[in-house]
């Protein structure tokens, strides 16, 4: 086949919740398919289903129509024990057991294949290693789960779900409350595991542009619409990414991959130059809401120039001369006061 | 690893040593001292006449005591690190589900109701058994409604409020009964809720180990399970554990322990509780496979000594076992609890 084979596979999946007598349907009609090898984000806004689904997969729910399928094999009819070596779980709720050591959480993953005892066989101990390393966390292995860092907390739950051994892993935001380095070391860890182990793993995420980043395929989940299926870039450009995440007040930026202020002030100036400068100083004005124009001939304009000095002139005329970006800013937002007081 | 291993084996040591210490103290210290050179020719047929009344003693009264509190306090510890595990809550215990409550229920009923209770128990078969089997009963009663409950809720925290409710509504009971009761009848009804380790008689002796021990013996069995239900439901289940098999498994046996403890020895406070939490501080792990021999013996160990204080001289045989066992052990898992700063389920 050509691209290689589907590890789980959805056909006309219904999710939601059944409580009493209420029937509350998230999405409906999924037909998504995930192959061996493929690093997977969930995405979409809050509320849209993105747990639902994941439990729903994983079978802590039971769906509300249609069929998953785990190598070609029916979820429903695939035993408890079996299951545990199909599928392996990363989830949001919290471990607090004292005085469990690294390694021990990480043999907990072998639970499926040890023996009534849950003694571990030297295979069982060699997949633990391996777990570890694979994660990269050997210098934890010691250490107290309940003494680390969310980020090494994460990354020991990922190699514990790693021993486990399954084609399979779902992950339900490991990214959250973590620190920007944490994010990025655990997105790219879980992706080369992903290719080199040849597994599938999804994971839901809220972050958006470093899943745009990372992911070999983007599962979107817009709301009230259907899910959308495909490799991040072309989710960008079909215009998915930025209708479904674009509000008041963001827009998705196709050109710079980035979420941004929509500019709220009038465009009267305009910038020149592609120095490292200039562009910092765009994101400057951006988060001031400024926006800078680029076509049309404005008033102000400014500008580096060789003497490492940020110039602004007016109709070709120098009015100013800064080294620092935030005294550029202060300038402007005279010149932006003085001008609406005109107005008033 | 290793090194960790070692200082566990050391502790399985030290205490495997206080263990016949403690025996041999539990046998010989008493209003009568028996002294250790009886035990060289316990079996002989000459012995002197003081001798003689040594050994009835010990055969009649010491050693039952000894094997009661035995197993009294490794069944206790045995259930609340099952409860402790099952509710992953460091307060659950015996005591605290209603199990214990429901015991003394069926006791205030038999000990303290006139008329139709007291004749049913005066005129069956089992006269002896009477006290024990409403302790049973009334443990098992209580026992029922939490699996009961268990099959409705889900969660483990609403099955917890629900063991400490049935317990409030149980207690509330006894006080009614202990109010109408005659007093002589209250005076006896909390003699036996004070707990004793020497109620059980040579003769039932035989039928209380073998009720125990095959108890003991499967709540070995499930120390694998009951280590992924460390991780919660959720990572348990995705593991492979049978989640609904093994909370049966561990209400049915925690509370069964429970029930035929009380039943015998009434409601023994703080061992089921903290000897676990002993267990978990010294040996600085979570694993069952450690935890449950540990704290079976710990049981032992604390059982045991809180019998020898008990029948200290000083204390001429008077002090109920339960005042020694929360005197004595609360400030003492007060003190660990402060030096560790942290304590888990």
């Amino acid at each position: 086949m050509k691209f290689g084979q589907a590890i789980i596979e959805t056909k006309n999946l219904s999710i939601g919740y059944v409580s009493k007598e209420k029937r509350t349907c998230v999405q409906k009609n999924l037909n998504l398919q995930l192959r061996k090898g493929e690093f997977c984000c969930l995405i979409g806004p809050n509320g849209v289903g993105k747990s639902t689904l994941l439990r729903t997969l994983s079978r802590q729910i039971n769906p509300l129509d249609g069929e998953i399928f785990i190598k070609k094999t029916a979820l429903s009819s695939i035993s408890s024990p079996i299951l545990a070596t199909k599928l392996s779980l990363v989830l949001t709720e919290k471990i607090q057991v004292p005085n469990l050591k690294v390694r021990e959480l990480v043999e907990m993953g072998r639970f499926p294949y040890s023996g009534f005892w849950g003694n571990l066989s030297p295979d069982d101990n060699q997949k633990v290693d391996e777990a570890i390393q694979l994660v990269g966390i050997q210098e934890l292995e010691q250490r107290n789960f309940d003494e680390l860092s969310d980020g090494e907390k994460q990354k020991a739950l990922i190699a514990k779900a790693l021993a486990q051994d399954a084609p399979l892993i779902l992950l339900d935001e490991p990214t959250a409350y973590l620190d920007f380095p944490s994010k990025m070391s655990i997105l790219s860890a879980l992706r080369r595991i992903a290719h080199t182990k040849q597994i599938g793993i999804i994971l839901s995420t809220h972050d958006l542009e470093l899943a745009l980043k990372m992911a070999d395929l983007i599962w979107l989940v817009p709301d009230n619409e259907k899910v959308q299926v495909g490799i991040p870039e072309d989710l960008v450009l079909n215009g998915s990414i930025g209708k479904t995440f674009s509000d008041e007040y963001l827009h998705f930026d196709m050109e710079t991959a980035h979420f941004l202020h929509k500019a709220i002030a009038r465009d009267f100036l305009n910038v020149e130059g592609n120095s490292i400068e200039m562009a910092w100083f765009r994101r400057a004005l951006l988060r001031k809401g400024i926006a800078a124009e680029t076509e049309i001939q404005m008033p102000y304009k400014v500008s580096f120039d060789e003497n490492k000095l940020f110039v602004v002139n007016h109709q070709s005329e120098l009015v100013g001369q800064f080294q620092e970006i935030h005294e550029v800013l202060s300038w402007i937002e005279t010149i932006l006061n003085i001008e609406s007081e005109h107005i008033r | 690893m290793a090194n960790h291993d070692l200082s566990n084996r050391l502790i399985f040591g030290i205490l495997g040593i206080s263990l016949p210490i403690l025996l041999i103290l539990n046998i010989s210290v008493g209003s009568v001292s028996i002294p250790f050179s009886l035990f060289l020719h316990f079996f002989d047929s000459s012995l002197q006449e003081n001798e003689t009344i040594w050994r009835h003693i010990v055969i009649e009264s010491r050693l039952p005591q000894t094997i009661t509190a035995i197993l009294a306090g490794s069944a206790l510890a045995l259930a609340g690190l099952q409860m402790q595990t099952l509710f992953r809550n460091p307060l659950a215990g015996p005591s605290i589900l209603g199990i214990s409550s429901g015991a003394s229920l069926g006791v205030a009923i038999v000990s303290l109701g006139s008329g139709w209770s007291v004749f049913f128990v005066q005129q069956s078969l089992l006269k002896d058994f009477g006290i024990h089997l409403a302790a049973m009963a009334g443990a098992f009663g209580v026992l029922m409604i939490l699996l009961m409950a268990a099959k409705k809720v889900k969660n483990n925290s609403s099955l917890l409020i629900i063991g400490i409710m049935v317990g409030y509504a149980v207690s509330a009971l006894i006080g009614f009964l202990n109010f109408m009761g005659e007093q002589g009848q209250v005076h006896a009804f909390v003699l036996w809720g004070l707990g004793s380790f020497s109620n059980v008689q040579n003769t039932q002796l035989a039928f209380f180990v073998a009720s125990l021990l095959p108890a003991i013996f499967l709540s070995a069995l499930l120390m694998k399970p009951m280590n992924a239900m460390l991780l919660g439901d959720s990572y348990a289940q995705n593991l492979g554990v049978n989640l609904k098999r093994i909370r049966w498994q561990l209400i049915l046996l925690s509370g069964y322990l429970t029930a035929i403890i009380t039943a015998y020895t009434g409601p023994i406070a703080f061992i089921g509780l903290a000897t676990p939490h002993l267990a978990r501080l010294m040996f600085k792990s979570s694993d069952h496979k450690l935890l449950i021999p540990a704290v079976i013996l710990l049981g032992m160990l604390v059982a045991l000594s809180c019998n020898l204080i008990a029948r200290l001289p000083t204390f001429q045989e008077i002090v109920p076992i339960n005042v020694i066992t929360s005197l004595f052990g609360a400030p003492l898992v007060i003190y660990l609890v402060l030096k560790r700063k942290n304590i888990g389920f």
